[in-house]
């Protein structure tokens, strides 16, 4: 069996746990930081079940949504509609506006376009930072995996300490700090707020992939084709990038799905925080906080929950095909 | 009233009314128990009948996979709650117990019947104490005070053979040894006084020096208590001195049964004839070959038709193969066998030869002898080892 | 009484000792006292059972934890003390500047923090130029620390109470109906954040109905079920993901235990099945749950923050909140830097213990 990342005991506890979860340890902010034994009963299933077919269903919906967002029959995001503010969803009174199914937020806005739109930056931020997270992460994680020794060591040390800061108190940090600057570099509040949270979420994402990518890349490069590649001359990063990376893929892909609706629920803690994008930049986050005044007075909680519904039906959605994916490719989820 | 009070405030013959003492303690008649897995009906055992007499011991022989710990299980009937088919009938003090409810059954474990298991380490609770596990059975069926369950505990592990047992009260069962654990064991399961015990694999997991004093306890305690035991090993050289009946189990099936001293001396059904033949003997000479059974037992889940022991048997014949032997009574009452050519007649002797002839059978000098006795001559009754 | 025993007794009784002495020390000594004693504390306990080695490591994640807060200060654009202190004169900016060593290189600023830091002596800035007549930043911290811990503490209750009956009963029930329902349920849970649970208990409990209070907090020593009302929708809403880990870590584990022999042998006793599962099942198993619980405290940190700032709790995430409004960024960096220390500390402390308590790893010690 390969070395388990888990050097303390500690890690060892959260591997056991997320082992009986199968899913992120702490749905709050964590990236999954456990490594998994091989130790799920599971038979992997042939075909996708049901569940599976209604994630990928309300996934693509989203998807095109978002990408023809600007061709949808619906006022623009920042538009403001006379007499629709705190319009119930679904309004067949007579004093409603119609073609407006989900309803007006606080100051008169389709909630329709909000969210469509909301959904654009929060999966923008949210992929971003899976991806910075795994360019770096999943590098280091590889490089860590392949050449071992001292160098493994260091990388490991590097991510353990970024792993002993609370996570979120990391992103608030970073995002604080930096929002100011980057905004004076890119002009626009609402494409710095943007990447100032995908870049630190990103950060915050590093250690956790850096982890898995190590525990997987372990796997791959002790067997023996690689040492045939070595044995004939190939060199060290021919090998990692063209033998070892492509097997390791697949678990990742996993792992970036369930990286990813982390991540997402982060950004909208964020937002609850005051650190996310400033309004009135939709975000998911955002409208819930513009709307959460209006939830505990009782007069429009739909603002909230029909926010609060898009993430948890995403995230939702992500675990579940996160999961599905990881049973069949994640090495320490299968039985080799 | 709590209805654990309630249920205590009866008597031990309310509860479970004795039957008249003359008939046998337990009868059990083609008991068959088959599991339900993915890959198909896995038939562990296949018809089983036999009947126990208060205070005799009846030991039950075989392989692993002969189905034998599966037939004490369900006689006891501690099988998993899903995937089970039972069938035939187990009477117990001549009421059925075979289709009884988990509920109804807790009123016969520990009380009635007790059983010794294989493994004490693992049989044991580890983070209880010794003393705790044995005064929980006795406070749950007896109608007694915490103190009185202690003095009882304390008065078991003596009998059971434990030194200083005061001190073994309080410890827990890794700090014991082996041979020790399992006397706790012994004890737990004879706390309450049951009229039939089992002894599954009792000396399996135990040295070779620990393995007599154990049998010589459980044969002492049967005896002082007049309970009768099933002993159910794989070892022919355990049950031989120490058990009133013997039945040889294979496949789920029992292939010969009856008295002890009948059975080492006239066995029938080739399969007995081999396993006594398999005991290393002292008397043989050192860098002896050990003789096998060739083969392995054949699989519970699709058994071919004719006998199940027909692929490894040396006295293999056609009509083996075909069709499937029924038990037979033997000359000596209470003796039963299931082969076409057994042992010791002149059909099997014939048998043999043409296998050997044609080169099916190993030479005599590796295996069977073909009458049994050489292993007759070679097996005390003081058994083997 | 045995080897074992007494070694136990020995844990208990120094972490007994530690802790009545923790508690002489904050309600007698000033802060820095405490301070000192705890982390001296703490040094020796590291060092005891886990090695040099691993204090080193601690003192390393330390330093570079403080530095980074430290330096935050200087990702701001422009110069910072406009947007700390708002109105006031460019004499005032130039002494805060002084104070926060944002004219000095980096390492005299970090020497600078630190000393500021340890001493307990950074304030709380107001923009009419002065320092903030109120409490310093350590003093907020020490009252609202104990508002988020008792927050943590009950959220960790509620979801012991509510996962261990449910993993006991699907432990015992696998495979069947009841089993697989549940088990989707925990999945739905996980997916589900818990503010939006807060939400949807705030709207449904809350505002329809007026069962619990929307916001607000009322200290214990108040009114005890007031105290008990205001926090149990936070609670429970943090309880949530917890709920659904604990119970798949209970039933996995106690699914394996069922199936040992023992089990087995207990039912030959004829003990009730309800004796068997919660004394003889539940006891094993109950050790893994219990130290995931400990070790899980550092994990409700995020979701704490964002839960007191919905409920208006006033506890540490409430008053980064107010802090991130008020752009107080030299008392943001100090929140942010006690935080990190006290999580840092108290995982070092965990894992200390777990070794300690855990007796396979006592066992391989003692081997070794």
């Amino acid at each position: 069996m390969p070395e388990q990342p888990a050097d303390t005991l500690r890690e060892k506890a959260i591997a056991d746990e997320a082992a009986a979860t199968d899913l992120p340890v702490d749905a709050g902010i964590e990236v999954p930081i456990a490594a998994v034994e091989a130790g799920t009963e599971g038979v992997v299933k042939k075909r996708l079940g049901f569940g599976a077919w209604l994630a990928i269903g309300w996934l693509g919906l989203l998807l095109l949504l978002m990408v023809f967002a600007p061709l949808l029959p619906t006022p623009g995001p920042r538009e403001r509609v006379s007499g629709l503010a705190f319009q119930q969803p679904l309004c067949n009174a007579s004093d409603c506006i119609s073609g407006h199914p989900l309803g007006g937020d606080t100051i008169g806005r389709d909630m329709t376009a909000r969210l469509v739109y909301g959904a654009r930056n929060s999966l923008f931020i949210g992929t971003g930072a899976v991806i910075v997270g795994f360019l770096i992460g999943g590098f280091l994680g590889l490089v860590a995996g392949y050449y071992r020794g001292r160098l493994e060591s260091f990388i490991v040390g590097f991510l353990d300490v970024l792993l002993s800061v609370p996570a979120l108190i990391l992103a608030l940090s970073l995002t604080i700090f930096l929002q100011e600057r980057v905004q004076d570099i890119v002009g626009s509040s609402e494409m710095a707020g943007r990447l100032t949270l995908t870049f630190a979420l990103g950060i915050v994402a590093i250690p956790s992939i850096g982890r898995i990518t190590r525990a997987n890349t372990l796997v791959w490069a002790q067997r023996e084709f690689v040492t045939a590649a070595r044995a004939q001359g190939a060199k060290d990063s021919r090998i990692m990038f063209r033998e070892v990376l492509p097997n390791v893929v697949p678990a990742m892909a996993a792992i970036a799905l369930l990286a990813l609706a982390v991540l997402i629920i982060a950004e909208a803690a964020l937002s609850i925080l005051g650190a996310g994008i400033t309004p009135p930049a939709p975000t998911w986050g955002n409208i819930i906080v513009e709307g959460f005044d209006y939830l505990t007075n009782g007069r429009a909680p739909h603002i909230v929950f029909e926010a609060s519904g898009a993430i948890f039906l995403t995230v939702l959605a992500i675990n579940y095909l996160g999961d599905a994916i990881r049973e069949r490719f994640d090495v320490r989820e299968a039985r080799l | 009233m709590s209805p654990r009070r309630q249920r205590k405030s009866i008597t031990a013959d309310e509860r479970f009314p004795t039957a008249p003492l003359d008939g046998p303690l337990l009868e059990v008649a083609d008991v068959k128990t088959h599991f339900k897995t993915a890959r198909g009906l896995v038939r562990a055992v296949d018809g089983v009948s036999f009947s126990l007499e208060r205070g005799r011991t009846l030991g039950i022989v075989g392989e692993s996979g002969s189905g034998k710990t599966v037939l004490s299980r369900s006689i006891m009937g501690l099988l998993p709650k899903r995937n089970v088919v039972r069938e035939g009938s187990i009477r117990f003090e001549d009421r059925e117990i075979g289709g009884l409810a988990p509920r109804e059954m807790r009123q016969i474990w520990g009380s009635q019947m007790g059983m010794v298991f294989q493994d004490p380490m693992t049989s044991l609770n580890p983070v209880m104490r010794v003393g705790k596990q044995i005064t929980e059975s006795l406070l749950y069926h007896l109608d007694i005070s915490k103190s009185y369950a202690d003095e009882l505990a304390l008065a078991l592990l003596s009998s059971v053979g434990i030194p200083e047992p005061r001190r073994r009260l309080y410890e827990y069962p890794h700090q014991l040894s082996g041979g020790m654990r399992q006397r706790v064991m012994i004890a737990i399961a004879l706390a309450c006084g049951p009229k039939l015990l089992f002894a599954d694999e009792p000396t399996t997991a135990l040295d070779v020096t620990v393995q007599a004093q154990i049998l010589d306890l459980l044969q002492t305690q049967q005896r002082e208590r007049f309970m009768a035991m099933i002993l159910v090993t794989h070892d022919l050289g355990v049950v031989a001195g120490r058990a009133d009946e013997i039945a040889v189990m294979y496949a789920g099936k029992v292939v010969e049964k009856g008295p002890a001293s009948v059975l080492f001396t006239d066995m029938k059904m080739p399969y007995t004839e081999a396993l006594l033949q398999s005991i290393p003997k002292i008397g043989d000479k050192s860098h002896t070959r050990l003789r096998v059974i060739g083969g392995r037992p054949p699989s519970l889940l699709d058994p071919p038709p004719g006998c199940r022991f027909a692929p490894r048997c040396p006295y293999v014949q056609e009509k083996c193969r075909a069709e499937e032997p029924p038990l037979l009574p033997a000359g000596t009452p209470g003796h039963e066998f299931r082969c076409w050519f057994p042992v010791g007649t002149p059909e099997g002797r014939a048998a043999l030869d043409r296998n050997r002839a044609a080169g099916i059978a190993p030479p005599a000098s590796e295996s069977v002898m073909g009458d049994g006795a050489t292993a007759r001559a070679s097996t005390t009754s003081e058994g083997a080892i | 009484m045995g080897e074992e025993a007494r070694h136990r007794l020995l844990v208990w009784a120094l972490v007994a000792i530690g802790v009545v002495g923790l508690v002489a020390l904050v309600v007698v000594a000033p802060t820095g006292v405490t301070v000192a004693a705890v982390a001296a504390l703490i040094a020796v306990a590291v060092v005891a059972f886990a090695g040099w080695r691993r204090l080193l490591q601690v003192v390393v994640v330390l330093v570079l934890v403080t530095f980074f807060v430290s330096v935050l200060i200087r990702l701001l654009p422009g110069d910072p003390t406009d947007a700390i202190l708002g109105f006031s004169t460019p004499e005032q900016r130039a002494d805060l500047r002084q104070e926060l060593g944002l004219d000095d290189n980096i390492f005299s600023q970090y020497w600078d923090f630190l000393n500021d830091f340890l001493r307990g002596d950074t304030n709380y800035y107001q923009s009419s130029g002065q320092r903030a007549e109120g409490t310093p930043v350590w003093d907020r911290l020490g009252n609202a620390l104990p508002v988020s811990l008792l927050l943590m503490f009950y959220a960790q209750v509620i979801a012991l109470v509510i996962a261990i009956p449910l993993g006991i009963l699907t432990a015992y029930r696998a495979g069947s109906r009841l089993d697989k329902s549940v088990n989707t349920g925990a999945f739905a849970l996980i997916a589900l954040p818990n503010f939006v649970l807060a939400y949807l208990l705030i709207y449904y409990l809350a505002v329809r109905r007026d069962f619990f209070p929307t916001q607000g907090y009322v200290p214990f020593g108040e009114n005890a079920s007031e105290h008990f009302r205001s926090l149990f929708l936070p609670a429970l809403s943090l309880s949530a993901g917890l709920i659904a880990a604990y119970m798949r870590l209970l039933r996995s584990d106690m699914i394996q235990t069922l199936q040992e022999d023992f089990i087995t042998m207990a039912r030959s006793k004829g003990l009730t099945t309800r004796r068997i599962l919660l004394r003889h099942a539940l006891r094993p198993s109950s050790f893994t749950l219990l130290t995931v619980a400990a070790i899980n405290l550092g994990a409700l940190v995020g979701g704490v923050v964002v839960i007191e700032v919905i409920f208006q709790l006033p506890g540490v995430g409430l008053l980064l909140f107010q802090a991130i409004n008020a752009k107080q960024y030299p008392a943001l960096q100090t929140m942010i830097g006690i935080i990190a220390i006290v999580y840092v500390l108290a995982n070092v402390v965990v894992d200390v213990l777990y070794s300690v308590l855990d007796p396979r790893i006592r066992h391989a010690r003692a081997a070794g």
